[in-house]
């Protein structure tokens, strides 16, 4: 073993060099075809609208042109703008905070080991199976003033006397859109949840009852920090779904009654589509991705914070 | 600190019968350790002491408390799991202190017996960290530290040392003992550990199918052994069982091979009667006269001692030697039981005979 590398090893070596290239450029050409897709379908596009923005591109108006950060300054500078973005994250916030108390209780709930908990937990999740739209219009029969069960049960029972008109004043419709989204998306909520709760082990809580703990403290204690890590997965999933609700209101009130349920997103589709100010809607548009990429990193934080708590 | 009382208690899940009609009395200050097989029924004993199953029928009562209905949290007893059951989110202090906190113990009180429990243990220098930052060891001193800050009247332990290494193993052993002669706190401890109940116990419990097989002192309990089963389960390396019966004037045993043992001191019952001879393996001799020539097959020194396991009365046995003896296999000695260190079983019971 005196000798210096043989021919014969270095040609070894430079096989399983080229071999490591060929891997390489395998493995790149195995990923070509989704990051084709992922270029053609979301960057190319970001990159448009990011240039779109600082155009005056009207569909209806003369030719198009650089205007520097105008839009900005009109998304800025338009009341309906900022209105909308209360509405925005009065939404997020109303309906992410009742999905995950709702989702709770059910998730514990539907942890109990009874024979009926398996049925029972089918029937919570069946509106994860109904697409947004199709909920959003069979709630609008249901809240018809006209014919809408919801007017009629309650005058059966005596609750009200004259029919409410839900979706035609704000603070109704609100409730509305909110209780469409908690109906929709509590079950996915308590889906998280019920996993985090199975997967508690036995003996901290055995060991706490030992200690002196009752079932409110037991919960409180030692369920609930264990369960922190799949509140917060809950609570960052729900809320960036949350922030990209449109169907279901575009659906249900339009934004309406007046603008008062207009979130971002129905104002960037009715600047872009029905006023056709491509510019200022491709302004609006930026300005709420990156508001949306800030809270998303927070969230991401608050994740990472809640998991490595619980590693052992 | 109070005695344990368990009376005629009983526990079935579904129809499978697990702890049947068991009584153990336990006094105030007593170490008493539970020691049988897997799937005796020594962990949901102490599981129905802790209060974490609840009984069929019968009574457990700490002290002159009557327990039996009482949920866990009322039974003030402490309890050191197997695999330490600490809370993951809490640091060491927190451990400890939780179940003052959860009675509203001052906070002083707190901090002078989570202070006092920590040197104890020698924990102090880690009482900020959290339990996923400490070893297997620290991690079992915290959960003995959490039992001790509560001042029980019963201390529980669960296996304590299964998940520990060896050598971890026997020093805290060594530890749990130390200080419960400190503390004389009346504990339970359960393991399926012949050596680890033979170390530690005031009183051992053997416990199998459910059922009490013996209680007594360890040495009792080595000594004379109520049947076979106990016989068997304590003392390391395990007794030899030799199948065959004693002849009609009791002087000798016939093993079914028809090789002859010398008994001595046999009760009347047993002359002619079919047994089962068992004989320790430290209770074998060389004797160049009388004893039976076996044939060697395996040879393990260990240092303090010479293991040789061979051929004897037909069937393989293990006798334990402290002088070192130039034996290699297939070598054969001549060995004798020593007469005086005999056990008889009844060969259909079990029940020693003597």
């Amino acid at each position: 073993m005196t000798t210096a590398a043989s021919p014969l090893e270095a040609e070894e070596r430079l096989t399983s060099r080229s071999s490591s290239k060929e891997q390489a450029r395998f493995g790149w050409s195995m990923l070509s075809p989704a990051m084709t897709i992922l270029l053609i379908m979301s960057v190319a596009p970001a990159i448009y609208l990011f240039y779109v923005s600082f155009r005056h591109e009207n569909l209806l108006g003369p030719g198009s042109g650089f205007v520097g950060l105008q839009n900005y300054i009109r998304v800025f500078s338009s009341p309906e703008n900022w209105s909308g973005a209360v509405a925005t994250f009065q939404f997020v916030a109303i309906s992410v905070v009742l999905e995950l108390g709702l989702g709770l209780g059910l998730a514990l709930l539907l942890n109990r080991k009874f024979p009926e908990t398996n049925l029972l937990a089918a029937l919570f999740i069946l509106p994860l199976g109904v697409a947004p739209v199709v909920s959003a219009l069979v709630f609008r029969v249901l809240l018809d003033p006209a014919y809408g069960w919801v007017d009629y049960y309650l005058q059966l029972w005596g609750i009200i006397s004259d029919p409410i008109d839900w979706l035609g004043q704000p603070f109704t419709a609100w409730v509305a859109v909110i209780a469409l989204d908690v109906w929709q998306w509590t079950p996915f909520v308590a889906l998280i949840l019920l996993a985090g709760l199975s997967g508690v082990p036995a003996e901290p809580k055995e060991a706490a009852m030992i200690d002196g703990a009752g079932p409110i403290r037991l919960f409180w204690h030692i369920t609930l920090p264990f369960l922190r890590p799949f509140i917060a997965i809950a609570f960052v999933l729900r809320t960036i779904e949350a922030f990209k609700t449109f169907g279901s209101i575009f659906v249900l009130t339009n934004g309406g009654p007046g603008s008062s349920t207009e979130v971002i997103n129905l104002d960037i589709y009715r600047i872009a589509l029905q006023n056709f100010d491509v510019g200022a809607a491709s302004a609006l548009g930026i300005v709420f991705l990156l508001i949306l990429s800030l809270i998303t990193k927070q969230l991401l934080a608050i994740l990472g914070r809640s998991t490595d708590i619980m590693e052992e | 600190m109070a005695s344990l009382g368990i009376q005629n208690v009983v526990k079935s899940y579904g129809v499978v019968p697990v702890v049947r009609n068991v009584s153990i009395d336990v006094a105030d200050g007593e170490f008493v350790v539970l020691v049988g097989p897997s799937g005796c029924g020594k962990s949901t004993l102490l599981r129905m002491i802790a209060g974490l199953e609840m009984l069929n029928s019968g009574k457990i009562t700490i002290g002159s408390r009557d327990v039996s209905g009482l949920p866990a949290k009322s039974r003030d007893i402490a309890m050191v799991f197997q695999n330490y059951a600490l809370y993951p989110h809490m640091t060491v202090a927190e451990n400890m202190s939780f179940s003052l906190r959860l009675k509203n113990v001052p906070q002083e009180e707190i901090n002078r017996r989570t202070e006092r429990a920590s040197k104890i243990l020698g924990l102090d220098k880690l009482l900020d960290r959290r339990p996923g930052q400490l070893s297997g060891g620290q991690r079992q001193r915290v959960a003995m530290g959490r039992a001790i800050v509560r001042d029980p009247q019963v201390f529980l332990f669960d296996e304590p040392l299964s998940n520990l290494d060896a050598k971890l193993r026997v020093q805290m052993r060594t530890e749990i003992k130390e200080l419960h002669q400190r503390l004389r706190t009346t504990t339970v401890y359960v393991t399926h550990d012949q050596i680890e109940a033979m170390t530690m116990a005031d009183r051992i419990v053997v416990l199998h199918d459910g059922i009490v097989e013996q209680i007594g002192s360890p040495l009792e309990l080595y000594d004379r052994p109520a049947n076979q089963f106990v016989a068997g389960f304590i003392g390391s390396p395990a007794m030899n069982f030799i199948k065959g019966h004693v002849d009609a004037s009791g002087q000798t045993f016939v093993a079914e091979t028809g090789a002859e043992i010398a008994l001595k001191d046999t009760p009347r019952e047993v002359h002619g009667r079919t047994v089962t001879l068992g004989i320790r393996p430290e209770h074998f001799v060389l004797d160049a006269q009388n004893g039976l020539a076996s044939q060697v097959i395996v040879v393990e020194p260990t240092g303090a001692e010479m293991q040789i396991i061979c051929q004897f009365a037909g069937q393989p046995v293990t006798a334990v030697f402290h002088e070192r003896l130039n034996v290699r296999p297939d070598d054969v000695i001549k060995l004798a039981p020593k007469p005086e260190a005999i056990h008889l079983f009844d060969a259909a019971t079990g029940v020693a005979l003597r």
